[in-house]
């Protein structure tokens, strides 16, 4: 399973990157938001984390470009300092599958991951049962 | 283009901002300095010196030398005007529109011969062309002839030509015995005007040899009057000079060293750029490292599964490389900086983790002796540090910030109280000498509203602290978590002398109301200033009950329209009755009463 996180401030990009990488997922990083919309189109990962507040793109033009393209199964999880209403509204709207405030639990934002995941994987075994 | 690609590459280096500046600067100045010097010119730095007759203008003088009035002006850094000319003199540029080396005049255009007066260096004379060779016969010394003006109109009076002593045309040299003549001139051959006795002895027509006739002719500038003498023996009658080679002028050759000098400048700050940008650059790349290097350790302290001061002991005895950077004042704190910024994003384990290192490290003493700092910036960010890192031990060292001169030191301590202990923080508003600004209350409403309601303590007696400020901070408080158990200790602030006070009592009554507050706030009603009357009408539309109708149409007659509307928008409120009563009343009185109640219908 491939996550891309994309995250402006290096201490937090290499503890995800670190925790994820132990929790056994393959972890593609990028600093700003162009670099993201380039190597989720290089690397085509599984889930996607994202912070809102980015260079270049932030995390919820990030979301749109995705879900207005091809690639609009990749997962979003989003990680903000913004917890206001209208915050979590626009990004869910705009496509995200999940929110986070910062400060946020890594054991959590893993949960949530994995229930990306198993979700992912039913939509897909449901799609082959269709087929088949 | 070097230049381009190192404020590229460092646009952020102040250093190198101001090494291109300065080379820009010098850049500029050259190209303005080369400007400047006045462009083809046949007789480089020399001109005719013009004897101003009465009436003359610009024009007139520019046309006879074929030029513009306006250059004629500009070279002498004088302003054009059309009328007379005032100044005495004006000296005339030699420019490739109106002179030449060579004889060739085109239709209706004069050539007055330009010569050099000998025993006078660097002068020249042109008179009218007048009769049989008059030039020789009327000037004082040997003339020597070095090109021609081309004007439209022949003019009498007498100009001077000024040549730089650098600018020599020679003639050709011809041997003729122990004497040297100057004879019909040939193309491609110069002679020299002062030409010494030997080298005019072994010079020949052309080739080398007269070539070095001439260097002798400059190494050795002693004056043989005897070529005077050759000229009154045997003159041109018109002495012709193609090709010159003139040398490089004075003015020229001061461009080309400036030029030089420039560019070696410019040679010298592009080396010292390049190799202190390379020096910086080289820096950042290891103190980038060393940043990944000292967040790898952190991180992996804080996501180490086993007990922290086993990892922490691991981690000391295993990484000399942190063990050093904790060592030097600038790699310390950047540690306390990453794990501050971990602590403000993660919290569950890992971000207890960061905690730990925070203080095993003994990091809280650095953000301790922050507080001592003179430095205003230190001291908010020691006050910072401490707040998000939970040191709830050193809030007494953050309360003696609470009445400090600097605001944002004050605000910072506030918020800094708050986080540590919640509602129990806002004890401070009763020590508080200076007023919470706006900006402060909504910052710390913002915070606290992420608290527990419960833990709300008894805030009476903060209504009754003498700053003013802080019982209308109280009031928001008391109406944003609606602690009705203080409608009591509320209703006392409606007696408050001040009026803002008075105010916030009101709007705060609004949110914990109880079945006495309409009937306490009419009381009040005609008593109150303007603005509070306002208020009360505006919360007798929220809380009020159809017995308050009568009250609202009695308001509704008085005459401060701002009130009326207020009173409407009540009515309004106060359901399917009060919309009646208000459409009648209005309808009754007409006139500004029905714009009133087509505004509130319209919902604006």
């Amino acid at each position: 399973m491939v996550i891309l996180i994309a995250e402006d401030d290096p201490m937090i990009l290499m503890t995800l990157e670190t925790f994820f990488i132990k929790e056994g997922y393959q972890v593609i990083t990028a600093n700003n938001g162009r670099e993201a919309i380039q190597k989720i189109e290089e690397y085509l990962p599984d889930i996607i984390i994202t912070d809102v507040m980015m260079p270049f793109y932030s995390g919820l033009e990030i979301i749109a470009k995705i879900k207005n393209g091809v690639n609009k199964k990749i997962a979003v999880v989003v990680l903000s300092a913004m917890g206001q209403e209208s915050a979590v509204k626009e990004a869910f709207e705009l496509g995200a599958d999940d929110y986070l405030t910062k400060p946020f639990s890594l054991v959590e934002l893993s949960l949530r991951v994995k229930r990306l995941v198993k979700v992912k994987a039913r939509n897909t075994l449901y799609q082959l049962d269709e087929k088949l | 283009m070097p230049s381009i690609f190192i404020s590229y590459r460092y646009p952020k280096n102040i250093f190198f901002r101001s090494f291109l500046t300065l080379v820009i600067c010098l850049n500029c100045f050259f190209l303005i300095a080369q400007k400047k010097q006045r462009p083809n010119s046949t007789f480089p730095n020399s001109h005719l010196k013009h004897i101003v007759l009465p009436h003359q203008t610009f024009n007139s003088i520019g046309k006879s030398y074929g030029l513009t009035g306006e250059e004629i002006a500009d070279y002498n850094n004088l302003e054009y005007y059309d009328g007379d000319v005032i100044p005495k003199y004006l000296t005339i540029p030699l420019t490739k529109r109106n002179s030449s080396i060579d004889k060739i005049a085109f239709t209706n255009e004069h050539l007055v011969p330009l010569f050099q007066i000998k025993g006078i260096p660097g002068r020249l004379i042109r008179y009218k062309k007048n009769g049989n060779n008059p030039l020789i016969r009327r000037v004082n010394g040997s003339p020597l002839l070095v090109g021609y003006l081309h004007t439209n109109e022949v003019n009498n009076e007498v100009v001077e030509t000024v040549v730089p002593a650098g600018i020599r045309h020679f003639g050709q040299v011809k041997q003729a015995g122990k004497k040297a003549a100057i004879t019909d001139l040939k193309p491609a051959i110069t002679i020299a005007i002062a030409v010494p006795q030997k080298a005019l002895a072994s010079a020949v027509v052309g080739g080398a040899d007269t070539v070095s006739a001439i260097r002798a002719a400059i190494v050795l500038p002693k004056i043989v009057n005897s070529s005077s003498t050759l000229l009154k023996e045997k003159r041109p009658a018109l002495v012709e000079i193609k090709k010159p080679q003139p040398r490089p002028a004075t003015r020229e050759r001061k461009v080309l060293f400036l030029v030089e000098i420039q560019l070696a400048i410019t040679f010298f700050l592009l080396v010292i750029i390049f190799f202190v940008a390379a020096l910086r650059n080289r820096k950042e790349v290891l103190h980038t490292q060393l940043k990944a290097s000292i967040r790898k350790v952190l991180i992996n302290e804080v996501l180490r599964e086993e007990t922290f001061s086993e990892n922490l002991n691991r981690s000391l005895s295993t990484s000399d490389f942190l063990k050093k950077q904790m060592a030097k004042k600038g790699g310390r704190q950047f540690i306390i900086d990453e794990i501050i910024n971990g602590r403000k994003s993660i919290k569950g384990k890992a971000g207890e983790e960061f905690l730990k290192l925070y203080v095993s490290l003994n990091m809280n003493d650095d953000s301790s002796k922050k507080l001592k700092s003179k430095n205003w910036n230190d001291v908010v960010k020691g006050i910072q540090e401490l707040a998000i890192m939970e040191q709830n031990h050193k809030m007494t060292e953050i309360f003696h910030e609470i009445n400090s001169r600097n605001e944002l030191i004050r605000m910072e301590a506030q918020c800094a109280l708050v986080r540590l202990s919640g509602f129990g923080g806002l004890w401070f508003l009763n020590v508080l000498n200076y007023p919470i600004s706006e900006w402060q209350q909504m910052k710390l409403l913002s915070m606290l509203s992420t608290l527990p309601f419960s833990d709300i303590p008894d805030l009476h007696l903060l209504l009754t602290s003498p700053n003013e400020s802080s019982v209308i901070f109280t009031l928001k408080l008391i109406g944003l978590f609606q602690q009705r158990t203080m409608h009591g200790e509320v209703i006392k602030c409606l007696a408050n002398k001040n009026e803002t006070i008075r105010f916030f009592a009101i709007k705060c009554l609004k949110e914990i109301h109880n079945e006495y507050t309409v009937d306490i706030l009419l009381r009040k009603f005609a008593t109150e200033s303007r603005k509070n009357k306002i208020s009360i009408v505006k919360v007798m539309g929220e809380i009020g009950s159809q017995d308050q109708l009568d009250f609202l149409l009695d308001v509704l007659s008085v005459d401060d329209d701002t009130l009326k509307i207020s009173a409407a928008k009540a009515l309004s409120k106060l359901g399917a009755k009060g919309n009646y009563l208000l459409e009648e009343y209005c309808g009754r009185r007409g006139g500004q009463y029905s714009q009133i109640f087509l505004h509130i219908k319209s919902g604006v």
